[in-house]
């Protein structure tokens, strides 16, 4: 069972509404999922090593060249209110 | 025949020969779009300008004598969450109905280059998370065999136009199954690459380390052209890998050499998955037909297979949850217009704009990676996934492809299963494993006389994808 304390935080770490996801029946088919995980604490991964990654691949390196990058009047075109070239938020810091 | 009818690579070819042009092609695709789509709803976006531009610009490099790509003149439908420049990109989902992205995908960038026409963005379930595209902020699509049933997904608006025929060719992405499982819906050949074989740049993300976009096509050979043309790495993705693709196979040859040729599997674990009886029966009668053509088939031994479904949905939630973080309503995407404080902003946006699919996926993975549980969920399943992939490797060495149903269902009745995300997710029971491996697999349908379409899925050794349209073009010639 999922406490409602559990919720709570789980809500606040992916900033959620917490009524929201605490419904009684959103609730219930968290759980029916979460009990389909026991199902691989039979497995035994002894000394096995974790995959990340499908394929072997390694960060590559490019050089470091100045690129044209996106204009900003495109990179604010989605944003529900920008200022002054930014993008505008709440006032955080008095 | 009607030109709505042509499969993509005849499109191209009569254009080229100035049977046709490229004008009256888009044209009677998009007359076609505008008498059937009220009944299917497999577009979100259509282009109807933009694509009769394109095939003027190609009509009059065919006047000029120019040469013209391989894509030339094919209407093709993009999944709506590959960014498209000159229309929205959704993801089927109301944080995202008025985003405008400033680029093209790598994906569609090729499209344009090699004269292929975008119709249009197809429909899909919220960020890829459903099985049925019911889970569409657009509404479901519907089922083109059948418009009582759904049509398979996430990509199944692109399945869906597909095989209504209202494109010639379309792009989907998969991370558990999303191509293949549409794809056996519609009736359709459903190619998911080896992971790193397209490019993802432009793929809204659902599950980094699974995701891959994928193709959909009304035969093998279209499959293996669209395939082939999409093929390559590309610097702005770091994980798409520099391996030359196959040359073009002889679609011509009857296929039989090859299945003589080829050692096939099929896993002896099947039944642990739950498989329903119409699906297990059009299998095993298909096996019985590459039997009779002289096709070497046994049994081999996938021990995890059974495991795949829980490690899937402990890997791709983790991942998703994460990936779904950059949706806070400030930069792009929904905002909610009542807030006080820049977390109810946060908070607000993200209930209001996500459906409950998404937010489960997203409460589940945050749960799965919380500090009590990522050691027995999380970093478990990712060694329960070296386990699955050392049985492929193991399985590998005795076979050259392996051989198991797509969905494990035949499509079903649009809200009969979504009230019971469980069911949904249990679907892709089969479809699942090669996402985990990162391994190609292409779904093929089989059962052309029964009265719900069936798909059978070959898989193939990593980077193998030539070995699973060989295959594949085989088992379409048996079975037609």
């Amino acid at each position: 069972m999922i406490s409602k304390k559990e919720i709570s935080e789980l809500a606040d770490l992916c900033k959620l509404s917490p009524d929201d996801i605490g419904r009684e029946d959103f609730l219930e088919s968290l759980e029916e999922v979460i009990n389909l995980f026991d199902k691989i604490k039979d497995v035994g991964v002894e000394g096995v090593e974790p995959t990340y990654q499908v394929n072997d691949y390694k960060e590559p390196l490019t050089d470091d060249i100045v690129k044209e990058s996106l204009p900003q009047e495109e990179v604010l075109k989605n944003t529900e209110e920008e200022k002054y070239g930014y993008f505008k938020i709440l006032k955080v810091v008095d | 025949m009607k030109i709505v009818d042509l499969k993509a690579r005849d499109i191209r070819e009569k254009i080229v020969s100035k049977e046709l042009t490229a004008l009256e092609v888009v044209e009677a695709f998009l007359e076609h779009i505008e008498n059937t789509d009220k009944d299917i709803n497999a577009f979100i976006s259509i282009d109807k300008e933009g694509a009769k531009e394109a095939a003027l610009r190609i009509d009059e490099k065919i006047k000029k004598g120019e040469k013209v790509g391989r894509l030339a003149g094919i209407p093709i439908g993009i999944k709506d969450n590959i960014v498209t420049r000159d229309l929205r990109t959704t993801c089927g989902s109301k944080m995202l109905e008025n985003y405008q992205s400033p680029y093209d995908a790598r994906v569609v960038e090729i499209i344009r280059k090699e004269d292929g026409i975008i119709i249009g963005k197809t429909n899909m379930d919220e960020f890829s998370m459903g099985t049925s595209t019911e889970t569409s902020y657009f509404g479901p699509s519907k089922n083109p065999l059948d418009t009582d049933l759904v049509p398979g997904g996430s990509s199944g608006g692109s399945a869906a136009a597909l095989a209504s025929k209202q494109v010639a060719l379309a792009l989907g992405s998969d991370t558990g199954g999303s191509v293949r499982q549409a794809a056996s819906f519609c009736g359709l050949v459903g190619l998911r690459p080896s992971y790193g074989r397209i490019s993802r740049y432009g793929l809204v993300t659902l599950s980094n380390t699974m995701d891959q976009i994928g193709v959909l096509a009304r035969d093998i050979e279209d499959a293996g052209l669209f395939l082939s043309v999409l093929a390559g790495y590309d610097e702005n993705d770091p994980t798409s890998v520099d391996l030359d693709i196959a040359p073009n196979l002889d679609f011509k040859a009857d296929g039989i050499a090859d299945i003589k040729a080829m050692k096939i599997g099929v896993p002896s674990e099947l039944e642990s998955l739950g498989i329903d009886k119409e699906v297990m029966e059009a299998f095993n009668k298909a096996i019985e037909t590459i039997k009779d053509q002289g096709g070497h088939v046994e049994e081999i031994s996938l021990p995890h297979l059974e495991y795949a479904l829980e490690t899937y949905l402990l890997i791709s939630n983790a991942e998703a949850s994460s990936n779904l973080a950059r949706f806070d309503g400030l930069r792009y995407g929904y905002r909610a217009e009542d807030y006080e404080t820049l977390d109810e902003l946060y908070v607000k946006s993200r209930t209001e704009g996500f459906g409950d699919e998404v937010k489960r996926r997203i409460t589940l993975g945050t749960y799965i990676l919380t500090k009590s549980h990522a050691e027995e969920y999380y970093k478990k399943a990712l060694k329960i996934r070296t386990l699955i992939r050392e049985d492929f490797d193991k399985a590998f060495e005795g076979v050259d492809v392996l051989l198991l149903p797509t969905s494990t269902c035949q499509p079903f009745k649009l809200g009969e299963r979504l009230p019971n995300p469980v069911d949904m997710y249990k679907m892709e029971e089969a479809t699942i494993p090669a996402s985990l491996a990162g391994l190609p697999a292409m779904s093929i349908p089989i059962n052309h006389k029964a009265s719900l379409p069936t798909g059978l899925q070959v898989i193939g050794k990593k980077f193998r994808e030539e070995d699973v349209l060989k295959l594949g073009l085989a088992i379409e010639r048996m079975v037609e």
